[in-house]
């Protein structure tokens, strides 16, 4: 891989030992994937955050580098915490968790990090929001998907530690999907049934993220999903296949025609999806018992997904012992209290939760044993983020509400 | 006795050489949860090591599996003092590079019938360059 002298300079060690490493670890990755150079990022999202996924291995790194006073060269946020950094203490969050929580955050701050602890950074009232070629360095799946295909960014999936090594540096490897030529949809998705609003979509998503292989990116046909609904497809097939790239004929800004979404890409033509195949994925999470927890948010929920939701709750009271948290960005939650829709949902007994979500709260330690989300993701994940202690049922919206709320 | 000589492609090098036993794993790691963060030890229970110390080994294993956040387990074993003295593996991921790098353990990546020519227990000595990378180990 070429390097600038300054690049050489720094992994000399002229500038300090982190931005050393930092500088090592990406043309090492660059070396092993063929990259010729690096080029500029002015934007990063950094995941590891949570204290429940990230730990005291993490916390330990970071206020190590924190300690070297190094700091990001790009405009950085940060993916979701394990609680609302404010109001931590209403929600449950046991004592120890918080304080480490907080010191991780902290730490963060410290290297120029934007503390404000959401999935969905790109949504205009959070404001990290990469434009249509912009190479960028994120880490978080369902943001690294969305960027890539609904606002035909470029950047590759990336980890939280070397996304946190690109910040420092200001730049990334030239590979992957950062190259138009391996931006080409390899398989042909034809959707033959009618799908209805987000969770339909996140099925969607799901299910094609456990049908196609690594590395491969679907080409839908035959949906016109929202940008909402684009959010969830993505975020499902991230969680289930790894999926970094997707397009839809007609709608994303990389396959707007035919030829624009396969060039001369080879492809393969043989998926289908039916409502069967859709409805095997409500089937794999299904769940009997009354939930002690609905959550909403996965990723974080936009505003025009807390409207709908408070127009569904209006004059409805959700039942005892159940909690309902929609969980989306500070900013967003700030934007639901001028326009109402807090009151709406907190007349009903539901909170609208900033900075976190179901999956990286320890839910496991709030006694919360049957949760019920609207999102394949989270259903993905909350299980297997609690060791199996919490069980997760997926539903509509609709039928959440439904469930859950007397008249 | 025959030599057995391997050579690799360094991610993270070493000054001087490193004298060491083989720990080997035929199953991808994941750092986080696999292994144990205040002995080093291997806790997964499907893990075809549970209960052997990676701390001190050369530890060979064909790839990681999980959480990102296992790159940072690597570093924070690194500063306990409880890393593997080397680490060799078939596929390069960016779990294990940065793991690496931050926590500067050493570490090799070598090809697939290079992999297979160890085992669990085998004496080996590693020169470690600034590109490439060589294991040694005698064969009896």
């Amino acid at each position: 891989m070429h390097l600038t002298k300054e690049e050489e300079k720094i992994l000399d060690g002229e500038h300090g030992v982190i931005l050393e490493r930092s500088l090592r670890l990406l043309t090492k990755i660059g070396d092993f994937e063929n990259a010729d150079k690096l080029i500029p990022i002015s934007k990063s999202q950094i995941a590891g955050v949570s204290f429940k996924t990230a730990g005291k291995p993490t916390l330990d790194l970071v206020e190590h580098i924190a300690e070297e006073k190094v700091r990001v060269k790009t405009l950085a946020t940060l993916n979701p915490a394990g609680m609302p950094l404010d109001t931590w203490k209403e929600l449950g969050i046991p004592e120890d968790f918080a304080e480490n929580q907080l010191r991780l955050c902290k730490a963060y701050g410290k290297l120029g990090i934007k503390p404000w602890c959401t999935c969905v950074p790109y949504l205009p009232q959070v404001g990290n929001i990469p434009e249509k070629g912009e190479i960028v360095g994120f880490s978080e799946s369902s943001a690294v998907v969305y960027v890539n295909s609904v606002l035909g960014a470029r950047t590759n999936r990336h980890g939280g530690l070397d996304a946190l090594a690109s910040a420092f540096i200001g730049k990334i490897p030239n590979h992957g999907y950062i190259k138009k030529e391996n931006r080409r949809g390899t398989v042909l998705v034809k959707v033959k049934c009618e799908l209805k609003g987000t969770t339909d979509y996140s099925a969607l998503g799901y299910f094609l993220g456990k049908e196609i292989g690594k590395g491969e990116i679907p080409v839908y046909e035959g949906i016109k999903p929202s940008q909402t609904e684009l959010r969830h497809l993505g975020a499902g097939s991230a969680a289930s296949g790894s999926v970094a790239l997707f397009h839809v004929l007609g709608v994303t800004p990389e396959a707007l025609s035919f030829e624009d979404a396969f060039g001369n890409r080879s492809f393969s033509d043989k998926i289908e999806v039916t409502r069967d195949d859709i409805d095997t994925i409500f089937q794999e999470y299904s769940l009997s018992e009354t939930p002690d927890l609905v959550a909403m948010g996965c990723p974080h929920c936009s505003i025009d997904e807390i409207k709908n939701i408070a127009e569904m709750l209006r004059g409805k009271k959700i039942i005892k012992d159940t909690r309902f948290w929609v969980c989306t960005a500070d900013q967003i939650k700030k934007e639901a209290e001028r326009l109402g829709y807090s009151k709406i949902i907190k007349k009903a007994g539901g909170k609208i939760i900033p900075h976190t979500c179901v999956v990286v709260a320890p839910i496991e330690e709030m006694e919360i044993q049957n949760v019920i989300v609207n999102s394949a993701k989270a259903a993905f994940y909350v299980p297997r983020m609690t060791k199996g202690q919490v069980n997760c049922g997926l539903l509509s919206v609709k039928d959440c509400i439904q469930q859950i709320t007397n008249k | 006795m025959q030599e057995v000589k391997v050579e690799g492609k360094v991610v993270q090098e070493w000054e001087g050489n490193l004298t060491g036993e083989i720990l080997k794993t035929n199953q991808n790691v994941s750092f986080l949860g696999d292994v144990d963060l205040n002995t080093g030890r291997i806790v997964a229970k499907d893990s075809d090591i549970e209960g052997e110390n990676i701390s001190g080994k050369i530890f060979l294993f064909p790839g990681s599996r999980g959480s990102t956040v296992g790159a940072n387990v690597l570093f924070g074993l690194a500063k306990k003092n409880l890393a593997p003295m080397l680490l060799v593996t078939k596929h390069p991921e960016m779990i294990t590079m940065s793991g690496a790098i931050f926590g500067n353990i050493p570490m090799l990546v070598i090809e697939e019938e290079a992999f297979d020519q160890f085992k669990t227990g085998n004496k080996v000595k590693a020169f470690i360059e600034k590109e490439k990378g060589y294991l040694v180990h005698q064969k009896s």
